[in-house]
C-alpha cells in the first residue's frame, strides 16, 4: 500500500545564462510502501536529489500532469507532519544548543515546552546523545551533528522520512556506524524511508529496494528488490554480489544477468523507462 | 545587463541633473540652495584667485600641513604601539580596556580642554587629530600581527629564518593587509579630526574658509569648499587603495 | 600551587602592574605640569581641584545631560532605524547591493562634520540639526554592518527552515535575526558611537542646550576646574555605555566559531 506516490514527475531547469532549458527529470514514477526503506541510487547529477526535493514539496514540478501524492494529499509544499527531511549537510543552528535544535521542528506545533523537551530527550537518547543536550554545535563532531540533524528529523514522528545523502560528508567508519543504527532505528519505530545514496554499498546494506537512476535526463532505469536476510553484513560473498549486481545496472549492461536464486536476492523486475 | 559600477554612475550623473534642474526650475533662493554650475563656477573662481576668500591657497595649505602632520604623528605611534601590543601579551591585556574606553570616548568632548592647553592653532587641532586616528592604526595593526597563521612561522622557523628575515619576508607580507587598512582607515579618520577641530574654531585653515562662506551666505561657494574637503578624503582613500594593491598581492 | 597557575597568576599580576602604572604616569605629569609652570593654571586644573568641583558640577549638568542624551537617542533610532529598513531592501538584491553599497561604504569614512554649515543653513541651531546629523553619523556605519549581518545567513539554513514548514514570519524569527544579531550588535556599536560624536559636535559648535553647549560655555569663561570636572563625567558616562554595549556584541556573538 503505497504511501508516498509519484506520477510522471518531470523537472526542467532553464539556465538563463546560456538561454537553454535542461531536463533534469524527464517522466519518473515512483512508489514507497508503508515501513519500506527505498533506496534512490545513481551517480552525481542524475536528478536523484532534485527528485527527492520534489517529494518533499521544496522545489516545485513541471506542471504537465505528473504529481506527487501522500496518501489522498497532494505535494506542491513542504509537510512537515507527513514528511520529514534530511540533508547532506546537518545544517544544525549555530546560536541553539543541541536540543534546541532538535526541538525546532516541534516548535509550531501544539505542544507545551515540558512535552517538547521530552520528545526531543527521547529521541537523543535513542542516538545516545543525551549528555550534549547543553552543547552547541560548535563542540560537537560532524557525525555527532548528523545525529543530531536525524534526531531532529524523527522528533518530527512523521510516517515518511526524505534523506538526501545524509552522510555523505562523513569519513569511511563514522559512516558505516551510522548507516546501521539508522538501519535499526527505522525498523524500530516504523517508518518510512527514501534514501538518496551514489554508494552501492550504502544502497545494498540499507535498501529493501533500490531504484537505479540514469543521467541526462534523471530517470529510473530499473528497480530491484534487496533480498538479502539482515542482519547485513557488508563482507559477506552475497552482499558482495549484490553490489556487483547494482554495478552492472548503473553502468547499463543489465544483460549480464547472475543466475537467479531466491536465497541470493537476485530478482530483478524491470519497471519504469529504460 | 550595466554593470552595476555604470549604473551607479548614471544615477549620480542622473540626481547631479535633476539637482541643477529642480532649483532653475523651482527659482529656490540662491541662499538656501545652490545649482551644481554654480558651485562649479564658485569653486573655479576660488581656485584661480577671483574671488574674495581670504588667503585662500594659504588657509588649504595650512589644513593640508595639519592633516599630514597630524597623520605621520597618529602613524607612527600607532604602528610603534600596535606593534608592542601584538608582541608583548601582558602589554596587549593591560591596555585592552584603555583603548577600548579611549575609542568608546566621543573625543571631541575633549576637545575645548585641548583648545585650553594646546591652544587654538595648529598644534590644537593636529593633535586632535592624532587623537581621532590612531586608535584604528593601533587595533588593526596589533590585530594584523597577532593574527598571523602560527603555521607561517612554524614553516620559517623550520626553514632556518633569522629573526630579520622571518620578519620581513613572513611577518611583514602576512600583516601587510590589515595594518594597511588600518593605515588607510586611520587617514581617513584623521582628516575627520582635523577638519572638526578646524570647523569648531574657525581661526584658520579651511574652516576659516567655510566660515567665511557660511557667515556670508555665499552658499555655492559653501558648497565648493565641502566638496573640496570631502574630496580630500576621497583621494586620501583612493591613495591608500591603490597602495595596498600594488603592495599586496 | 602547580607551575601552570603560577605562570598565570604572575602574567595576571604584571597586567595589574602595567595598569598602575599607566595610571601613575598619567595623574603624575598632569599634577607636575602644573606645578612646574609648564601649563598656565588657567588652562589647567589638577587631579585635586577637578575633584572637587565635581560633585557642584554633576548637578549643573543634570539637564544638559538629559538633553544631550534624548537627543543620541532620537539620533540613534532614525539614523540606526533608516539603516535596517534601507539595508535590507538594497541587500535584497544582489545587483543593487553591488550598485548602492559602495557608496554607502564610502559614507563611512568621509569627512560628515563638513556638511555641518549646510545643515545649520537649513535647519537652524535647534534640535532638528542635532538629530539630523547625528543620525547621519549613525547611518553609515550601521547600513555597512547590516549588508555585512544579511550576508551571515546561510541559504541552507533558510532551506532547512522550509522543510521544517516554518512561516515566513517564523523563518525570520528563528533562521534569519538570529544569524544576523551578532554582526548588527557590532554595528550598533559603531553607530552609538557616531551618534554621540555627532550630537556632541553640533552642540560644541552651535546648540545653546546639550552637553557640547556646557563644555563650551565653561571653556570660554575659564571655568576650568568645572569644564574638567564635566568632561570628566561625560567621559565616563559615554564610555559605561559604549562599553556595555561593546560587551553585549560580543556576549551575543559568543555562539560562532573562531576560525583558526
Amino acid at each position: 500500500m503505497a504511501v508516498i506516490q509519484a506520477t510522471k514527475i518531470s523537472k526542467t531547469f532553464f539556465n538563463p545564462s546560456e538561454s537553454r532549458a535542461v531536463k533534469t527529470l524527464d517522466d519518473v514514477s515512483f512508489s514507497a510502501d508503508k515501513d519500506e526503506f527505498v533506496v534512490l541510487l545513481g551517480p552525481s547529477g542524475c536528478g536523484k536529489s532534485t527528485f527527492l526535493n520534489i517529494l518533499a514539496g521544496l522545489t516545485p514540478h513541471d506542471r504537465d500532469g505528473g504529481k506527487v501524492m501522500v496518501h489522498d494529499r497532494t505535494v506542491l509544499a513542504p509537510q512537515p507532519d507527513l514528511i520529514a527531511y534530511m540533508f547532506q549537510d546537518s545544517i544544525l543552528y549555530p546560536w541553539r544548543t543541541v536540543i534546541k535544535n532538535v526541538e525546532l521542528g516541534l516548535e509550531t506545533r501544539d505542544m507545551s515546552r515540558a512535552e517538547r523537551r521530552e520528545r526531543a530527550f527521547k529521541y537523543l537518547d535513542l542516538v545516545g546523545l543525551r549528555a550534549f543536550a547543553d552543547h552547541y554545535p560548535r563542540q560537537i563532531s560532524g557525525g555527532m551533528a548528523q545525529r543530531v540533524a536525524l534526531c531532529r528529523s524523527l522528533a518530527l514522528e512523521t510516517e515518511i522520512i526524505l534523506m538526501d545523502e545524509p552522510f555523505g560528508a562523513l569519513d569511511e567508519q563514522t559512516r558505516a556506524t551510522l548507516g546501521s543504527e539508522l538501519s535499526s532505528i527505522c525498523r524500530e519505530l516504523k517508518r518510512t524511508v527514501v534514501f538518496v545514496t551514489h554508494s552501492l554499498a550504502e544502497a545494498a546494506f540499507l535498501g529493501d529496494r533500490i531504484a537505479v537512476f540514469s543521467a541526462q535526463p534523471g530517470r529510473i532505469k530499473i528497480e530491484i528488490k534487496n533480498n538479502l536476510p539482515r542482519p547485513r553484513v557488508m563482507g559477506s560473498p552475497e552482499f558482495r554480489d549484490f553490489v556487483d549486481e547494482l554495478w552492472l545496472h548503473l553502468q547499463g549492461k543489465p544483460d549480464e544477468k547472475p543466475e537467479a536464486g531466491p536465497a541470493t536476492g537476485r530478482q530483478a523486475s524491470p519497471m519504469g523507462a529504460a | 545587463m550595466i554593470s552595476p559600477a555604470t549604473a551607479r554612475a548614471a544615477l549620480i550623473i542622473a540626481l547631479l541633473a535633476i539637482w541643477e534642474l529642480s532649483i532653475y526650475l523651482s527659482g529656490a533662493s540662491n541662499i538656501l540652495v545652490a545649482r551644481p554650475s554654480q558651485i562649479a563656477v564658485a569653486g573655479w573662481n576660488m581656485i584661480v584667485g577671483a574671488s574674495s576668500a581670504p588667503d585662500f591657497y594659504l588657509n588649504i595649505g595650512l589644513t593640508i600641513f595639519e592633516l599630514i602632520v597630524a597623520y605621520v604623528i597618529a602613524a607612527v605611534i600607532g604602528l610603534s604601539v600596535g606593534t608592542m601590543v601584538a608582541n608583548w601579551k601582558a602589554l596587549g591585556d593591560a591596555l585592552e580596556p584603555l583603548l577600548l574606553a579611549l575609542y568608546a570616548l566621543p573625543k571631541v568632548i575633549l576637545y575645548p580642554i585641548i583648545v585650553l592647553t594646546a591652544g587654538a592653532g595648529l598644534a590644537g587641532k593636529a593633535f586632535f587629530g592624532v587623537l581621532v586616528g590612531i586608535f584604528v592604526i593601533i587595533f588593526n595593526t596589533s590585530a594584523g600581527l597577532r593574527q598571523i597563521d602560527p603555521n607561517y612561522l612554524r614553516l620559517s622557523d623550520s626553514l632556518g629564518f633569522g629573526p630579520r628575515r622571518r620578519f620581513f619576508s613572513v611577518i611583514l607580507p602576512a600583516a601587510a593587509p590589515t595594518v594597511l587598512a588600518g593605515l588607510r582607515l586611520g587617514f581617513g579618520y584623521t582628516l575627520i579630526g582635523v577638519l572638526t577641530a578646524e570647523l569648531l574654531t574657525v581661526n584658520s585653515g579651511l574652516g576659516r574658509l567655510i566660515d567665511w562662506a557660511s557667515f556670508n551666505f555665499y552658499t555655492p561657494e559653501l558648497f565648493a569648499l565641502i566638496i573640496l574637503a570631502i574630496g580630500l578624503g576621497i583621494l586620501g582613500n583612493m591613495a591608500f587603495s591603490s597602495l595596498e594593491r600594488r603592495w599586496v598581492r | 600551587m602547580g607551575p601552570v597557575s603560577a605562570a598565570s597568576s604572575s602574567a595576571a599580576r604584571t597586567v595589574i602592574a602595567i595598569r598602575l602604572v599607566c595610571c601613575a604616569v598619567v595623574l603624575l605629569a598632569w599634577d607636575l605640569s602644573l606645578r612646574f609652570g609648564l601649563i598656565d593654571p588657567l588652562f589647567l586644573a589638577t587631579p585635586m581641584q577637578t575633584l572637587q568641583a565635581l560633585p557642584k558640577t554633576a548637578v549643573t549638568s543634570l539637564p544638559h545631560i538629559a538633553a544631550s542624551f534624548l537627543s543620541f537617542f532620537q539620533a540613534l533610532a532614525l539614523g540606526v532605524g533608516a539603516a535596517v529598513i534601507i539595508g535590507y531592501l538594497v541587500n535584497t538584491s544582489s545587483y543593487a547591493s553591488r550598485m548602492f553599497m559602495p557608496i554607502f561604504q564610502a559614507g563611512v569614512t568621509l569627512p560628515k562634520v563638513t556638511l555641518l554649515p549646510v545643515l545649520v543653513l537649513w535647519l537652524g541651531i535647534e534640535k532638528t540639526t542635532i538629530v539630523t546629523y547625528g543620525a547621519l553619523s549613525a547611518f553609515f556605519p550601521m547600513i555597512v554592518n547590516v549588508a555585512a549581518a544579511m550576508q551571515e545567513v546561510k541559504p541552507n539554513q533558510i532551506t532547512l527552515a522550509r522543510s521544517l514548514g516554518l512561516s515566513r514570519v517564523a523563518i525570520m524569527r528563528k533562521a534569519v535575526l538570529p544569524a544576523m544579531l551578532p554582526v548588527l550588535a557590532s554595528g550598533l556599536f559603531y553607530a552609538c558611537n557616531a551618534a554621540m560624536m555627532g550630537v556632541f559636535i553640533v552642540e560644541l559648535a552651535v546648540a545653546r542646550v546639550g552637553v557640547g553647549s556646557y563644555v563650551h560655555d565653561l571653556a570660554v569663561t575659564f571655568r576650568t576646574p568645572e569644564l574638567y570636572a564635566a568632561v570628566v563625567l561625560t567621559s565616563l558616562m559615554t564610555i559605561a555605555i559604549n562599553l556595555a554595549i561593546w560587551y553585549a556584541a560580543r556576549h551575543l556573538s559568543r555562539w560562532r566559531t573562531i576560525d583558526i
